[in-house]
């Protein structure tokens, strides 16, 4: 973690830049990009460290340094990666989106058809359902991302409601499988299918996105086109995608059916669930929760003022508070800044006069739902939604 | 699979080489005794475990994802098995010394690893394209078709798309590396054997081919 140990505070000439360029555009709903690009703020943010954390190389796993993360928009080459069998080496050059199963006219569209169509953009989280997995005592199998398998960005494209209406939904429809065009490796290794609700298809902030921060959407990230599904855990937003199934249940398979599920009550930390199908539920939405993205862990400072900031986030729903406290002393509430749109994040910062010597931070969000972040996440087996309030320590001096 | 038998022999006679050369785990003494045939013994089953590990596991994915795992006995034995069901070609003989192996080496209550850090660029360099004319001819997809199903489907399956011992090569990275793609069929690589001596340059070209001929969409 020494890397962390020494990152630049966050530019006052980009806070400047995005307060000015956001205006008036703040504010829950769809979203309304009305000043600069996001773009021009990730050049402000080159000269900075640029390293990502390596989980695995191959398919690229890799996560965001936290202190990488103050800024409202993540740019695109400190984005976490998360790939379950790797971008498919296939290119955008003829690809296809089928949408079939219970509709009216089953239909394949190219990327020129989707650039045809009514064209939206909005910020959105995405967040790994396993970010913080590395946190968990006793630790769980997986990729054990610390914190930063998480990022804001602005995404555009389609709304996914405009592209299964042309297809004509069947009433009995009730889910929407999503399958991308990365292979598993073996024929006995399980496709990444996963799928969603209709209705949370439906929803007009799901979108199959094409560009990412105003760019052609990286082939890391997705590209030519992965599903954006603001508000629940990443693994709803499939990447690459090639095939939409309209379908009375659930998509089958390990990834549906057996991954992304946690105890539906709370149990034991180590406990092993008995009956996987009676007793878990999928995990769906984000939890509320926040990160301190300055200053980094083990950071030396100087003594007086110092700015604590950092990014909070929640599922459905919006941050309501932010609330930092130093060495265990009491929550004082942080400035909630940057534009206000569900499904996004936060930026926040508050004040602190720094005295000599070591000190913990520690912050906390609360949602408009009432609920904050607790001292300690729920243990589940796969290491699922941590959100446990966490300490950074300092030395000042 | 006499070849194949023969391949592991092979792979077992080159761990018994490298014993003395060998990087310790960190669970394994470093200054094993040579006239401590336990420890010995010891040294040399895991040092086997690990060959299984390189054989059978990192076709799929880096070896960092897994030996930056702290687990308990019971998880990694868990691990290994939901691999071997979704196709690690483990063979059955082998399966106890690689979850040995992984307890051993990579222990619950083991200190957690420094992960590396890199660019996104560099990050991306071992499946970006690799601008090689001349690494190869250029190839037919038709003729690849027949040396496929000759020399590859085997182990790739019928369709390339993985088979009892090879993976999945459809859509793979390596298609748009033609000097990588070249120098694993000249070498091999982990369980494969090489193919310099069974195929020509310009059939590896078809081979390329045909396997590319298969991953744009239809």
């Amino acid at each position: 973690m020494s890397r962390d140990a020494n990152p630049p505070a966050p530019a006052p000439s980009r806070r400047e830049a995005l307060r000015r360029g956001l205006g008036g555009a703040a504010g829950l709903g769809i979203w309304a990009w009305s000043g600069a690009s996001p773009a021009s703020w990730a050049e402000d943010a080159r000269a900075e460290g640029q390293e990502l954390i390596i989980h695995n190389l191959v398919p690229l796993d890799a996560e965001t340094p936290v202190t990488a993360l103050g800024d409202w928009i993540t740019p695109i080459d400190r984005f976490f990666v998360r790939s379950h069998f790797g971008a498919p080496a296939i290119g955008p050059d003829g690809w296809r989106l089928s949408i079939s199963g219970l509709v009216d006219r089953p239909i394949v569209l190219s990327l020129d058809d989707l650039a045809g169509m009514d064209q939206v953009a909005m910020p959105a989280v995405l967040q790994c359902a396993g970010n913080g997995r590395g946190l968990f005592k006793p630790n769980v199998p997986g990729i054990a991302w610390a914190r930063g398998a998480v990022g804001n960005a602005e995404w555009s494209g389609v709304r996914l409601r405009d592209v299964l209406d042309r297809a004509g939904v069947r009433d009995a429809s009730r889910h929407v499988h999503l399958l991308g065009a990365d292979l598993p490796p073996h024929p006995k290794t399980p496709a990444f299918l996963r799928s969603i609700p209709l209705e949370k298809a439906m929803d007009p902030t799901t979108i199959l996105a094409t560009h990412m921060n105003g760019q052609p959407l990286p082939d890391l990230h997705g590209g030519p086109i992965r599903v954006v599904v603001p508000c629940w855990t990443a693994n709803h937003s499939v990447k690459w995608l090639r095939e939409l199934t309209l379908a009375e249940e659930e998509a089958p398979g390990f990834y549906q059916q057996t991954g992304y599920r946690i105890p539906r009550t709370l149990a034991p930390p180590g406990s092993v669930i008995e009956d996987p199908t009676a007793d878990v539920v999928p995990v769906t939405a984000m939890n509320v929760k926040s990160l301190i993205t300055h200053p980094g862990q083990g950071q030396a400072l100087r003594p007086g003022r110092v700015e604590i900031a950092g990014v909070a986030w929640t599922g459905p729903g919006r941050v309501t508070r932010v609330e930092v406290s130093v060495d265990d002393g009491p929550w004082q509430e942080a400035a909630l800044e940057g534009p206000e749109v569900e499904g996004s994040w936060r930026t926040w910062r508050l004040a602190w006069e720094a005295p000599s010597g070591p000190h913990t931070l520690r912050a906390r969000a609360t949602d408009s739902h009432g609920e904050t972040q607790p001292e300690q996440s729920p243990w589940n087996k796969s290491g699922y939604l941590w959100n446990a309030i966490e300490r950074v320590s300092v030395e000042v001096g | 699979m006499a070849s194949n038998r023969i391949a592991r022999i092979g792979v077992t006679l080159a761990a018994v080489a490298m014993l003395p050369l060998m990087a310790p785990g960190k669970t394994i003494a470093s200054g094993t005794r040579q006239d401590d045939p336990e420890a010995e013994e010891r040294t040399f089953t895991l040092e086997l475990g690990r060959k299984t590990f390189e054989a059978n596991c990192l076709m799929c994915h880096s070896s960092d994802m897994v030996t930056a795992q702290r687990l308990t006995p019971e998880q990694w034995a868990a691990e290994v098995e939901k691999m071997i069901g979704w196709g690690s070609p483990v063979p059955p003989e082998e399966k106890e010394r690689l979850v040995n192996y992984l307890i051993a080496s990579f222990p619950s209550d083991g200190e957690a690893p420094t992960l590396p850090r890199l660019t996104l660029e560099d990050a991306r360099a071992p499946t970006r394209p690799e601008p090689a004319p001349d690494a190869l001819p250029s190839g037919d997809p038709d003729r690849g078709a027949a040396l496929v199903a000759e020399h590859c489907a085997t182990c790739h399956g019928a369709d390339g798309r993985g088979g009892d011992l090879g993976q999945n090569l459809i859509a793979r990275p390596v298609l748009f590396q033609p000097a990588t793609y070249a120098d694993i069929l000249h070498e091999g690589r982990r369980r494969m054997p090489g193919f310099q001596f069974v195929l020509s340059p310009q059939e590896m070209a078809d081979t390329l081919a045909w396997l590319r001929s298969r991953s744009v969409p239809e």
